[in-house]
Formats: C-alpha cells, sequence, structure tokens
C-alpha cells in the first residue's frame, strides 16, 4: 500500500507475461514478483501465455523472501477467431480448470503450441476472465456477446494505456463495449518485463522469435517501455480510479494459492482393506526376512524403526510404495536395477529391494536419510538396465494411464553459445561471423573471459553495436527457451495429472510432459520417481547370465557384496587394471587409483566422488591423499566439523558435507541450508551462491573459527557447484564399481562378453575392450558365419574359456536377419557362399559386410576370394544356380590390408596390432613399448609409438592436453603441454600414429607419465588405417 | 585418333593471381566447404604445410593468416569456357569435362600444322598466355588421355606402345571407374589398372554392369563414346572472384575493369557491341546487387565504358563486402550503321540518368532523396533515401516531415497526446521523445516534442 497524497491507492497487476511466454516476455517470474512488491502492488497475475511453467518460480521467491504480495495464477490466450483474453484462478476448481484447458489447448498440437477452441471455454465454470479486444468492431461485437452469454458476472474488459498512439481509440471502443454489453473494466498494463531497462531484450527476443532483425521489426516492435510495472503514482495519472480498483476487486477474489496442491498418490497400489502405513509395514517385514533372515541384529531393527516413523510422519509412505512397486516389476520381469539418492540408502529401501547397498556395510550414511529438518523431499533414483528401461516405463504408463502420468520437464534456457547466436542475428550480424567466434572462443579459458577474447576474433569491443551484443549475451543468458522432457523423472497421481498441473507434448512422439521442471516439483513438495537408464546394469546382468549357466546357481549384485571386501579384487583396482569397470575406468580416475590405493567399500566411495571437478577445483584432493597416505595431521577446529568431516579426514568431498558443514560450523537453518543446496545447483544459471557469502562467513566467525576457514570452506562450495557429488549416490555407485571389478577379476571372459554385448555404453571402444582382453589372455575367436551369433557368445574348450566374437562387431548388419540367418543355418555349417546367399535371407550389402568381415572365411577363403565369388551374379540365375562358381581368384590381402579391412568392418582386429605390424615392418629398436616402462628409468628420455586412442584436454588442467597411446602391449598416458602442443601444432591435431620423445615420469605409487617433447606424426607408417581417436574438448 | 586432355588443377587461382599478382605471396587457398576440403593451393600456402585434400581446421591451425577462397564449380566451368574459347581459335574439335578439363582432337590437325610439335607449340602458347597452370597428356582416346593426365603423365605421347606402358603403369584412382566399383575392385584386392585389364572381360561381365566395360573399351580404344563438342555461346558471361572481399565501392575498379576488357576482347573478335552491362555483385550474406550501365548507343571504346563504369562507381554503396563479381552481355548487336546513330531516342533515357547521377555528385547523396514512409517508429527516420515498399503510415505520422527538427517558436495548444517513442538503441540514435498534436492560432496543426532539456521541437506538419 502507498500512500499518494491524500489518496491510499492499491493496485494489482492482472495481466503480466514473464519469460516463460517463450521470446515475449523479457523478465524472470523472480523479478516480476519482486519489482512488484516493491511498488507497493497488492498482487501480481503471471499470465504466460497457455502455461503455468513460470508461475512456481514466482512462488518460491515469495516463500525465499517472504514478499508482502499476492500471487495470481493465471493465463493468457489467442484464439485465431480474434477473441485474446486472460483466464485467472479464484479458487482451487479454478485452477484445475485452467490446467485442463491448457493441456486440451496443447496436446491438440505440436510440441510448443496450442490451439484453443471455442468449446474450452464454454466449460469454464470457475475461472475469471480479462478480455483484451482487437481492434476489429464486428469481432468486438461477437465476442463481447459471447462472453455476456458465457461468462456472465465472471469477466471484466481490460484497458492499457501505452502511450502508442492508440490509447484515445482503444479506449473509446472498450468504453463503447463495457456500455453496450455491461462488462466492467479493469486496469492493466499487459506487462512483458519488470523494468523499462529490459526493453532492448524484449525488442532482441521478439525479432528472434519473428526470425529477423531487431531493425528489420521495425512498427512491430514495441514503441515504448510502458509494458513493464508501473509505479503507483504513475498509474493514478494514466487510469480512472475505479478501474484501478476493479483490479484489487478481482484481486481479492482471487484466494488460491499453489501451496493448496496436494500431491495424492495412485491408491491402486495398496490392497484392499490395508492402509498406505500397514501394507509398508507388511513389505518391509517381508523384505526383512528375506535380507537378514528371521530377525536382524537390535541396532538395525531400531533403524528401521527411526525410518518407519520418519516415513509416517512425513507421509512418504505412498512414495516408497510407487518405487516398490515399479521395482517389483523390474526384479519379476529379471530386469536388474539400482536405487541411489539419499533415501534409496536406507535400510528400509534395503529391504524394500529398492538399493542392493547392505547398511551393515555403509552405516555412515544413515544421518542422511529423510531430513526432517531440511523438510526435503525424499530423493530415490533408480537405475534399469539401459536396453530395458523402456518395458518400465510402458509399464508405468499402462499400469497408471497416460492421464495420470507424464514426464517431468526440464527448462531448455539460452546458454553462451545459443544466446550469442540468436542475439547476433536479432542484432545484423552475420551469421558466418557469429559462427565464426563462437567455435574459436574458448570458454575453457578462465583467464581471459569471453568478452576480452572477442577483440581477437575481430569485433572489436569498443563498437556500439558489438557491446550491445556482449550487454544482451549476458542479459539473455539463463532465460527460458523450450521446455524439454527430463530423462527420467516420472510424476504420477491419483486423479487425472492434468488437474494439478498441464501436460503438453513433447518432442518425442506418445511421451507428455507437465508444465514443470524437477525444481518446480521440489518447491511443491510434488514427489517425482526417477526412472533412469545405466549401461553399466546391462553389462553386469548379462555376465551375471552366463555365469549363472555354468555354474547352475544364481550370481547377483547381494551375492557379491555379502561376500565382503575381497583384497584380490582390491589389488586389482590398485593396479589401476580397471578398463571397463565401472565409474573408476577412466583415464584420470585409473591415474588416481594407485594413489588412493582403496582396500575397502568406502575407499571406493570416495574415490568415486573425488576425480571430480568439484572436488578438484576446491583443492581437496592433494589434502585428502596427504592424510591417507599418513604424511600430513588431520586437525579439525571443533568437534563438530570432525563429526561432519571424519569420515573424509577432514576434507570435504561430498555435497552433503558441505550442507552439514554449513549447519554445524556457520549455524545455517535447515530451511537456509536447503536453499544453500539449491543455489548450489543452480549456481551456474543465476549465481544466487554469492549472497550466502558473508551469511556463512559471519556465521563462522561468530561461531569462533578463522576468517581463512571460513573463506577457504566458501570457495569449496563454489568449487561444488554444479559439479558435487553426492555421497548417497556415489555409495550406490560404488556397489556396481565393486561388483563389476569383481566380476572382471574372477570372470574377465565373462565380463568382456557383459561389457561388449551392452555396448555402446562406458569409456572405450570394443576395439580398446578387446586389447584390453588379450592383454588379460583371453582368448577371441573372429566372426564366423558357421559359429557365430548375433552377441557375442562364451565358448568352453577344455578348461579354456573363449570369447566367440558375434555378429552385433560387423557394420551394416540387420539383427533380424541375422536372427533368420542363424535359425536356417545347418547343424554342420553352411558349405559355402552360395548356400548362404540362395536362402536370400540377406541383402547384398549384408552379405558383403559378412566378406568385408571374413566371416567368411571357413568356407570360401581369403576376403578377396569370398568378396568375387559374391559379385558373382550370373551364378544367382536359376540356370546357373548349380554351376561351379569360379574358384581361380588367387588375389590374398597382406597383412596390412586385412588389418586396415578388420578396422573398417568391425572396427577392431584380433589378429593384428597396427604398432605390432609396424614393428615387424620396421626396425625401430630405440622405441620403448608400453609393457617396458615400467623398467625405464624415471626421470630419462623415453620414445613410444602408439595409436592415439583417446585425446582429453579437461577443463581442470588447465590448458594441458591427456593423449592416450595404444600399443600391443598396453597403454601409455602422455602429458602434452600447452606450449608443446602449439610449436607441433600438425602432429599433435593430425596424427593417428604418433611418436613421443619425452621424460618418463614415474610417481612414488607408480603411475606412469610420459611428458612429451617431440611429437612426430608416423600415420603414413599405415596409412589407410582408420584407428578411431575419441577426442574429448 | 589422338586426343589431348589438360586439367586445369588450380584454375580458381590462376585467375586471382593474374589479375592480383601480389596475390601469390600470400598464402591462399581454395576451399570446398561441403566437403571441407583444401581444393587448391597457391605456392605460399604449400610453404606453410597446407596441401589438397585438408581439412579446414587443420589448415587454419597450420597456417593462421590465410586468404581462404570459397570453390565454386560454377565459377571454374566459367573460366573453363573462357579458355576453350581462346583454344577454339586454333582447334575445332574440343571437349568440355566441366569443370576444369577438356579435351582437343589432335590427329584432324596434324595436316594443317604440319606436325604434332606444331600443334603443341600452338595450343602451349596460348595457355602460358591465358596464365594457367595444368596437367596433360595425350593417348588414342580420351579416357586414356584422361587416366594419364590423372597420373600427372605430362607427356605428348603418340606411339600406341609408349601409351600402353604408360597406362599399365597408372594406379585404379586414376581412372574414370565410378567410386563405387572402384571401391568393389579394390576390396577384391584390384589396384592397378593393369591387374584390371588383364582380367579376363567375361569374369568381369559376371561381377560388373556394362557401364564398367564400355568405359574399359573406350579406355582401349575400342568404341568411341558419343560425346558433345564444343560450340562457342552466344552471350557473354564472365565472373571473377576478387581473393579478398570488398568493402569499398573503389576497389572494384580493377575487377570491373578486367571483365570489361574481356568482354570487349570476345565482342571484337565477333564484331558485336552493346549499349547494356549488367554487372552482378555478389556477397556472403545478402542478395545480389545488380548494377546496370545503360549507354545512350552501343559503345566499342573501352574508355567511353570505362568512364560511365566509374561515374558508377563513386555514387555506389555497398551493404556488405563483395565476394564475387560477374558482367553479364545479352543484348549483343551486329556492328552495322544504325547503331552509331547519336541521334537515336535512347539518348533521352541516357540524358536522364545522366542528370541524376551528376545531381548526386555534384550535390552528395544525402540531398537527393526519394519521401516515402519508412517502418521505424522514430519519425525522423521515414525519410530514407533508398525506396521503401511499406507506406503503412500511423495517424500519428505528420504529412510532412522536417529532415532536422527546428524549435518551437510559436504559440499553440496541445490537441493530442502524448505518443511515447523509445527506440533506437540500436543504431545509436536514441529517441526517447513524447510526440503531441497541437495546433497555432492560425489552424496548423503541429507534431511537436519535448526534448529530454525541456525545450519544445517542431517534427512536421499535418496536411
Amino acid at each position: 500500500m502507498v500512500c499518494t497524497g491524500m489518496v491510499l491507492l492499491m493496485f494489482a497487476e492482472l495481466v503480466c507475461q514473464s519469460n516463460f511466454s517463450f521470446l515475449t516476455g523479457a523478465s524472470h517470474p523472480e523479478e516480476l514478483l519482486t519489482t512488484a512488491a516493491f511498488l507497493g502492488y497488492e498482487a501480481l497475475a503471471i499470465t504466460d501465455e497457455c502455461s503455468v511453467a513460470g508461475v512456481v518460480r514466482a512462488y518460491a521467491e515469495k516463500k525465499r523472501h517472504n514478499l508482502p504480495i499476492k500471487i495470481i495464477v493465471g493465463s493468457r490466450f489467442v484464439m485465431a477467431a480474434g477473441l485474446e483474453l486472460v483466464l485467472l484462478c479464484p479458487n482451487k476448481p479454478a485452477y484445475t480448470e485452467l490446467c485442463r484447458i491448457i493441456t486440451n489447448a496443447r496436446r491438440r498440437s505440436d510440441k510448443g503450441e496450442y490451439q484453443l477452441a471455442e468449446w474450452d471455454l464454454k466449460s469454464i465454470q470457475h475461472c475469471m476472465a480479462i478480455w483484451l479486444p482487437g481492434e476489429s468492431e464486428p469481432t468486438n461485437d461477437h465476442w463481447g456477446k459471447w462472453l455476456t452469454k458465457h461468462m456472465p458476472s465472471r469477466c471484466w474488459i481490460g484497458a492499457s494505456r501505452l502511450l502508442n498512439g492508440n490509447d484515445e481509440t482503444s479506449w473509446a471502443a472498450i468504453e463503447r463495449l463495457a456500455l453496450r454489453f455491461s462488462i466492467p473494466i479493469v486496469a492493466t498494463s499487459q506487462a512483458l518485463f519488470h523494468h523499462s531497462d529490459r526493453l532492448p531484450v524484449q525488442h532482441v527476443l521478439h525479432a528472434i522469435g519473428q526470425n529477423t532483425t531487431v531493425e528489420a521489426l521495425g512498427q512491430l516492435s514495441q514503441i515504448n517501455a510502458e509494458r513493464c510495472l508501473r509505479s503507483l503514482n504513475k498509474l493514478k495519472k494514466l487510469y480512472p480510479k475505479n478501474w484501478l480498483e476493479a483490479s484489487l476487486d478481482i484481486a481479492n477474489q482471487c484466494d488460491f494459492c499453489l501451496s493448496e496442491l496436494r500431491y495424492q498418490y495412485p491408491a491402486e497400489i495398496i490392497p484392499e482393506g490395508q492402509t498406505a502405513q500397514s501394507y509398508l509395514r507388511e513389505c518391509v517385514e517381508k523384505g526383512i526376512k528375506k535380507r537378514f533372515g528371521q530377525e536382524p541384529p537390535a541396532d538395525i531393527r531400531a533403524l528401521i524403526e527411526k525410518e518407519m516413523r520418519l516415513i509416517h510422519e512425513q507421509h512418504y509412505e505412498y512414495f516408497f510404495l510407487t518405487i516398490y512397486d515399479v521395482v517389483q516389476f523390474a526384479a519379476h520381469q529379471d530386469i536388474l536395477y539400482q536405487g541411489r539418492g539419499s533415501a534409496a540408502n536406507s535400510v528400509v529401501c534395503y529391504c524394500l529391494e529398492i538399493t542392493a547397498v547392505d547398511p551393515r556395510q555403509i552405516n555412515v550414511l544413515f544421518e542422511r536419510f529423510i531430513s526432517k529438518e531440511r523438510d526435503e523431499p525424499p530423493d530415490i533414483d533408480v537405475d534399469f538396465e539401459h536396453s530395458r528401461r523402456e518395458e518400465v516405463i510402458q509399464y508405468i504408463y499402462n499400469k497408471y494411464g497416460r492421464e495420470r502420468t507424464a514426464l517431468a520437464a526440464t527448462v531448455i534456457a539460452f546458454r553462451f553459445k545459443s544466446a550469442f547466436r540468436e542475439v547476433g542475428k536479432a542484432l545484423g550480424f552475420a551469421e558466418s561471423q557469429l559462427d565464426y567466434v563462437i567455435k574459436n572462443i574458448n570458454r575453457r579459458d578462465k583467464t581471459i573471459p569471453w568478452k576480452s577474447q572477442l577483440k581477437q576474433l575481430g569485433l572489436n569491443p569498443n563498437v556500439l553495436r558489438v557491446k550491445q551484443l556482449v550487454y544482451l549475451v549476458e542479459q539473455i543468458i539463463g532465460f527460458p527457451r523450450h521446455l524439454s522432457q527430463h530423462v527420467g523423472g516420472f510424476v504420477i497421481s491419483a486423479g487425472p495429472l492434468y488437474e494439478l498441473v498441464p501436460i503438453e507434448n513433447a518432442a518425442m512422439t506418445e511421451r507428455t510432459v507437465i508444465q514443470w521442471d524437477k525444481d518446480d516439483l521440489e518447491t511443491l513438495g510434488l514427489l517425482k520417481v526417477d526412472v533412469l537408464a545405466l549401461g553399466m546394469l546391462t553389462a553386469i546382468q548379462k555376465t551375471f547370465k552366463l555365469i549363472e549357466k555354468q555354474l547352475n546357481y544364481p550370481v547377483s549384485i547381494p551375492f557379491i557384496t555379502k561376500l565382503g571386501d575381497d583384497p584380490q579384487v582390491y589389488d586389482m583396482i590398485c593396479k589401476a587394471d580397471t578398463v571397463g569397470v565401472f565409474q573408476i575406468e577412466s583415464r584420470a580416475q585409473m591415474g588416481m587409483l594407485p594413489r588412493l590405493k582403496p582396500r575397502k567399500y568406502y575407499d571406493l566411495v570416495v574415490q568415486i566422488a573425488i576425480v571430480r571437478p568439484g572436488p578438484i577445483q576446491g583443492e581437496m584432493v592433494h589434502p585428502y591423499l596427504k592424510r591417507r597416505q599418513k604424511k600430513q595431521v588431520v586437525h579439525y577446529p571443533s568437534a563438530d566439523v570432525e563429526q561432519v568431516l571424519s569420515r573424509t579426514m577432514g576434507v570435504p568431498i561430498f555435497q552433503e558435507q558441505v550442507i552439514q558443514l554449513a549447519m554445524v560450523a556457520a549455524g545455517f537453518t535447515g530451511g537456509e541450508a536447503d536453499q544453500l543446496r539449491r543455489a548450489m545447483a543452480s549456481w551456474k544459471k543465476d549465481g544466487r551462491l554469492a549472497q550466502f557469502r558473508q551469511k556463512l562467513v559471519d556465521g563462522m566467525l561468530s561461531k569462533g573459527y578463522q576468517p581463512d576457514f571460513a573463506n577457504q570452506l566458501f570457495d569449496q562450495i563454489k568449487g561444488f557447484s554444479g559439479y558435487g557429488f553426492p555421497e548417497s549416490h556415489s555409495a550406490s555407485f560404488a556397489v556396481l564399481t565393486y561388483v563389476s571389478c569383481w566380476l572382471k577379476h574372477y570372470f574377465p571372459t565373462e565380463f568382456y562378453i557383459g561389457l561388449l554385448n551392452s555396448w555402446p555404453m562406458g569409456f572405450y571402444t570394443p576395439s580398446q575392450l578387446v586389447q584390453d582382453a588379450k592383454r588379460h589372455h583371453v582368448g577371441l575367436i573372429p566372426v564366423c558365419i558357421n559359429t557365430s551369433h548375433w552377441e557375442h557368445a562364451l565358448v568352453i574348450k577344455g578348461s579354456y574359456k573363449y570369447i566367440q566374437l558375434g555378429f552385433r562387431l560387423v557394420k551394416g548388419l540387420n539383427e533380424q536377419a541375422m536372427a533368420r540367418l542363424i535359425e536356417c543355418r545347418p547343424s554342420t555349417g553352411f558349405a559355402s557362399i552360395q548356400s548362404v546367399t540362395h536362402t536370400k535371407i540377406l541383402k547384398n550389402d549384408e552379405i558383403a559386410a559378412l566378406a568385408s568381415a571374413d566371416a567368411f572365411k571357413a568356407i570360401a577363403g581369403n576376403r578377396y576370394q569370398a568378396r568375387w565369388q559374391i559379385m558373382d551374379k550370373q551364378s544367382e540365375l536359376p540356370l546357373f544356380e548349380c554351376a561351379e562358381s569360379e574358384q581361380s581368384y588367387i588375389v590374398s590381402p597382406t597383412k596390412v590390408q586385412s588389418l586396415i579391412e578388420d578396422y573398417a568392418a568391425t572396427g577392431l582386429s584380433i589378429k593384428h596390432h597396427p604398432i605390432a605390424l609396424i614393428h615387424q615392418q620396421q626396425n625401430l629398436p630405440d622405441i620403448t613399448l608400453a609393457s617396458s616402462l615400467k623398467q625405464a628409468k624415471n626421470k630419462t628420455v623415453v620414445r613410444i609409438l602408439g595409436c592415439v586412442t583417446c585425446r582429453q584436454a579437461p577443463g581442470t588442467a588447465s590448458g594441458v592436453t591427456f593423449l592416450t597411446l595404444e600399443d600391443h602391449t598396453g597403454n601409455t598416458n602422455v602429458v602434452v603441454w600447452q606450449a608443446t602442443a602449439r610449436h607441433q601444432q600438425a602432429a599433435y591435431m593430425q596424427a593417428s600414429i604418433l611418436q613421443v620423445d619425452g621424460i618418463l615420469e614415474r610417481s612414488d605409487e607408480g603411475v606412469i607419465h610420459v611428458i612429451a617433447g617431440r611429437l612426430t606424426d608416423r600415420t603414413q607408417w599405415l596409412e589407410d588405417l582408420n584407428v578411431v581417436s575419441r577426442d574429448f574438448h | 585418333m589422338l586426343w589431348v586432355y589438360f586439367d586445369f588443377y588450380r584454375l580458381t587461382l590462376d585467375q586471382i593471381e593474374v589479375t592480383v599478382p601480389a596475390q601469390q605471396d600470400t598464402a591462399t587457398v581454395v576451399y570446398h566447404a561441403s566437403n571441407n576440403q583444401l581444393i587448391q593451393v597457391n605456392r605460399a600456402a604449400q610453404q606453410a604445410g597446407l596441401k589438397p585434400g585438408m581439412g579446414m581446421a587443420q589448415a587454419a591451425a597450420l597456417c593462421a593468416q590465410l586468404t581462404i577462397i570459397d570453390y565454386q564449380a560454377e565459377y571454374e566451368t566459367k573460366r573453363l569456357t573462357a579458355l576453350a574459347n581462346r583454344l577454339y581459335q586454333l582447334a575445332a574439335d574440343i571437349v568440355l569435362y566441366e569443370p576444369n578439363g577438356l579435351a582437343v582432337r589432335l590427329d584432324t590437325l596434324v595436316k594443317y600444322y604440319d606436325g604434332l610439335d606444331c600443334i603443341w607449340a600452338a595450343l602451349s602458347n596460348e595457355l602460358q598466355e591465358a596464365a594457367v597452370n595444368y596437367h596433360f597428356a595425350s593417348a588414342w582416346s580420351i579416357e586414356a588421355a584422361i587416366v594419364l593426365t590423372n597420373y600427372k603423365v605430362n607427356q605428348l605421347l603418340h606411339q600406341p606402345q609408349a601409351i600402353k606402358a604408360a597406362l599399365a603403369r597408372c594406379p585404379l584412382w586414376a581412372t574414370q571407374v565410378e567410386p563405387k566399383q572402384l571401391q568393389a575392385l579394390k576390396r577384391v584386392g584390384i589396384n592397378s589398372l593393369a591387374e584390371l585389364l588383364n582380367l579376363p572381360v567375361t569374369e568381369l561381365g559376371k561381377r560388373f554392369d556394362n557401364k564398367l566395360i564400355s568405359y574399359l573399351c573406350a579406355l582401349r580404344a575400342e568404341i568411341v563414346p558419343k560425346r558433345i563438342a564444343y560450340h562457342p555461346p552466344t552471350t557473354f558471361c564472365h565472373q571473377l572472384t576478387p581473393s579478398y572481399e570488398i568493402s569499398e565501392a573503389s576497389r572494384l575498379t580493377p575487377w570491373l575493369e578486367t571483365l570489361l576488357e574481356e568482354f570487349l576482347t570476345y565482342a571484337r573478335l565477333r564484331n558485336k557491341l552493346t549499349s547494356h552491362l549488367q554487372f552482378s555483385l555478389y556477397f556472403r550474406d545478402h542478395p545480389v546487387q545488380l548494377l546496370n550501365i545503360q549507354s545512350a548507343m552501343p559503345l566499342s571504346q573501352f574508355s567511353q565504358w570505362q568512364s560511365l563504369l566509374r561515374l558508377k562507381l563513386e555514387t555506389l554503396t555497398l551493404v556488405a563486402p563483395v565476394i564475387q563479381t560477374q558482367l553479364n552481355v545479352v543484348a549483343l548487336e551486329a556492328l552495322t550503321e544504325q547503331t552509331s546513330d547519336f541521334f537515336s531516342n535512347r539518348q533521352h533515357v541516357f540524358a536522364q540518368k545522366h542528370l541524376i547521377s551528376r545531381l548526386k555528385t555534384r550535390l552528395g547523396e544525402a540531398a537527393v532523396s526519394t519521401p516515402v514512409a519508412g517502418e521505424d517508429h522514430r519519425i525522423s527516420h521515414h525519410l530514407p533515401h533508398q525506396p521503401h515498399s511499406s507506406t503503412n503510415l500511423k495517424h500519428t505520422t505528420p504529412g510532412i516531415c522536417l529532415l532536422a527538427c527546428k524549435l518551437l517558436s510559436e504559440e499553440c495548444h496541445i490537441e493530442y497526446g502524448p505518443v511515447r517513442i523509445h527506440a533506437g538503441w540500436w543504431d545509436d540514435d536514441i529517441q526517447k521523445r513524447d510526440y503531441y498534436i497541437a495546433r497555432t492560432p492560425t489552424g496548423q496543426r503541429l507534431s511537436i516534442f519535448k526534448a529530454h532539456g525541456g525545450e519544445w521541437f517542431v517534427q512536421g506538419w499535418y496536411c
């Protein structure tokens, strides 16, 4: 309320679009609400076009800052028939109605569009409407009559004074309509932005939407900045008093608040005659028997009871039971899964078989279960086998129906590249120039921000247009662009979901998304069930099946974890022999393993979380290693801090620890800590984290901590932002890591088969996996028309196990066709190529692909001979079918040609390695093989040669590139400094086969790197060889 | 039969180095964007490590100061046609292989030139004058000559044994066998032409289509495929691609004058004249701009056209840097008595255009404008010099507008307003003004606005 002279003026803006009216609104909902509260508005309606996607953000802002302003939920609609109106929700039934209308309008159109029908409007019983008449008199007369008939006493005419030259005409028309149809008038600014400064942003967004330039928009653009939230004094001058008062009348009738939304879980998961609580109890008790025998140890029982109490108090029974239902389905279908997240690592979840993490191994994590104080929603993500997740999704859709199930949305916002390109185009920059700048700007270079790099790229920062570009790009980064679908977050409800939140079509057919993302759902306390896909689960499941077939004994994740920590498995891990295993297989992880030397499960939990940008940027890795190696004494500034950090030797490694530190050391309340957690998650987007600095530092100083410690903690929090890894997730991952290592150690052949049959997944190509298998003395049998199946198979000959490579490796084959061919394959195998072609199952190019993979070797000689026979079209003619084909073709490929063909047809070669062939061809005594580097003296010059299989330039490594060179004896990590790379660009960028002369560096733990000096491109030694390098930048 | 085949492997670069000789010292490449390959590389670029077939990322990394010219097959075809035009004076049997190859039949010319050496001297002299680089070879058929040229034999062979021996040394990639078939042959271990020619035709016939068999027959000169002989065109259309983007109109002069010279040579050889030249200027991101130059009467002198061209260029403003130029002359007239008639009606058209051009030159570009309504909110922007399409005037827009606003000096009262205009941040002419319609005691209606400082200005009058 603002006192203007003697009159108390009050106003509510009832037509206001945020930037969730994509490419129209030019302010965030939070900005609009804060400004409206500052200006003294009584209420603000967020009325995005056919959407309620933005209003939750405003609601969260109001809660966060306790703003004295009412939020009204509404939406603006434009109908093709010339009607433009805003619907507002006075109560819950009206909100349900609005969601239904938006859903209908959205569902009948393609993604991002809507189509409102007259019928939708006729069905409105509760919503209030503000009509925004157009310029056509007959159309206005038609809709005036229509609204009087269908929405009597719930309709107002919105009048705007926008100083655009049309005010007098439009007001005259509005007054005439009001008089004729007895519809009251309400004042509105039809706000598109919170402050007049945002006019250029609105112009740019408008131009992007119209796919033109701001200059070319001409008179289509906003003529002035009047469509902002204007001061009450100004409004008083612009509008008659009764029109302003009408806005308050409407606002006063709107009592609906988003906090009224209550999520109702589907009831069908509870058997008749039971309550959610009793059924959950029954399921947990059943699980206890399965997991612990008759009665668990007393401490575990106490924990179960504590958790059950918490679940009951927070009313989360349905949530646990819903996930229980989904995982039960997966279990029945023999789909491997694993739950993760803070709530997932509870004993209740262990008993419900949501997770396989045995609480006796990780009791340290229980404090992270549901925090009543922080009032966070429970966090359970369930990973399923990636090849079978769709079955789970379809089960959810079938069980609850499409009306009651939809995916959460992900708001796709403008990021640097998209903002730069779109704003640049709108300002009239040539696309080619924008493309050039985007491709050449180095966003990793923290020392030179992108703005400073523009000059080098031909954009003079002193020129007005470039200044405008920089300013507007910065403004627009973070603006929502469109809604996309969340990777697997399902919202399931008791009644139709569209009564809770509007649903719209996703880009993928048959998929629907709600208009809120995971943060919005969290704000409103609505729960989602995360159904995610994980390739390693497929690999593990396939490996289990192979082992079960041999041992005739079921193998499972709990079976392996129950065996306890196996020293032999950890010996393998400490040697960094981890190619193909889960999470600890990357170059960086493998470099850390010999240093960290994991010996037990919790060490793996730490290992997984520590090689991440968060801990690396927060400079936590080295202190942890030193303390672990007992080279540094651990000091805790207080007992509270010790309690939080003792399990990680005084170094915060997990996201949870950072939050806990803020609570115990800086006195953050549960609510504040939750805000900090969210700010950390969205720091890159909105920079909200900075506002916590002072509070954190002050809080810690007041509790007697040193300023250095306080500042260091904040820097660590910043390092964690967006990259921190939660302990609860790491704990679940560590189980899979251990299981995959166990399988690799005890059943390597089966494990490689499982991996190769689940590809694409993981860090390594099949070629690299096969090379690793060979180094582990695993036998490999090449693809053969008479012995291979689609998948790679286990062949046991005597006491030896082999991998029979499958047809899935051969490029260009169709799985169904090959299955049919295998069905037709005689028990003695095909006798000739003609007997394969005469089945008429395979197309010509498929037969050619098999020949290229040398799959006909057993029946038709080498590749060239096989192809020569295949190419003979005459033998396919009926008269010549039985004729003996020409067999005099005697051309044979050389070893190099075979190698090249192997790579071209299957992406790998099991017979030859390129480097081995080079060694055979050339006399290279001064080259040190990867396996011999262990014997080489530290700090000496070595010369190595290998295929470049990976080029990685991580953002945390300040310009250093890590190359992986593979030879037939192993992999070597090469460190290339920026200066070295710059001076030898050609070899550095182009070489497939590279010779490196450099200094060997071996750490105390035996980790070997070669620091590159001279780089020589040796690709010409095997010119055509197509060894694919995976480049990461 | 004996044919010689020429492969002009750096046609675009050759043309640039003729027009701008200094370009030879700068690393310059012709780049094929759609398959990301360098097609032509000059000596300076070669010294920097660049070679044809390289991708742009590699090239840019190896040589920072690189002039890049977009490859256009169409452009090269036009240059090739120009070369064929020149050679047509020496030999009648020419077959074009677009975009950059041509074959000339030699055996029919032997008797006119008194031997093969003389023919070769004439042809190579002409090509030297044209300053183009090429690979060449002769053989008993065009197909065989092409294979030898692709393999860079660069010899004038006419003895069958020598031709046969040379062909036997050629790899399969040098042939015109289709890539798919080439791949198929490679995949059964056939990599050289000798290996292919050694295979029995019956076995090949079982495995390959007739096209390959026909090609091999043509290669051996056992059959002569149909081909279209070159005939010179009846209109003139030449293109030139500058080696750099030209942003100033004056710098276009040498390029347009080179085109003009080429046209006048072409016309002189044919006894033709024209009164209309059409230059086309191509830009990277803008539509093509046409530059029409008309004379009242057909002209034949370079100096006459040059003065008109320069006059035109003086008044030309480029919307963006020019990347390519073209001269198109369609209306060619035979040189007759009438075409030299000075007093024909076309003189009036010429005079009118000439007058406007002269006015612009004398008074400046800004002084001559066409008053039309603009689409900008800013009223002062309603007087663009370029004609505008829309005339959708708002009722608040005055009928007569001042180019420069004047201070309001007479009493008046406001009848309507304000209309708030806040625009122009994008072109550094920001206008934040409240416009009003005011009426003077004499009944005149003015468009006035109040500036930031509080002064009132007149923008225009309502009619």
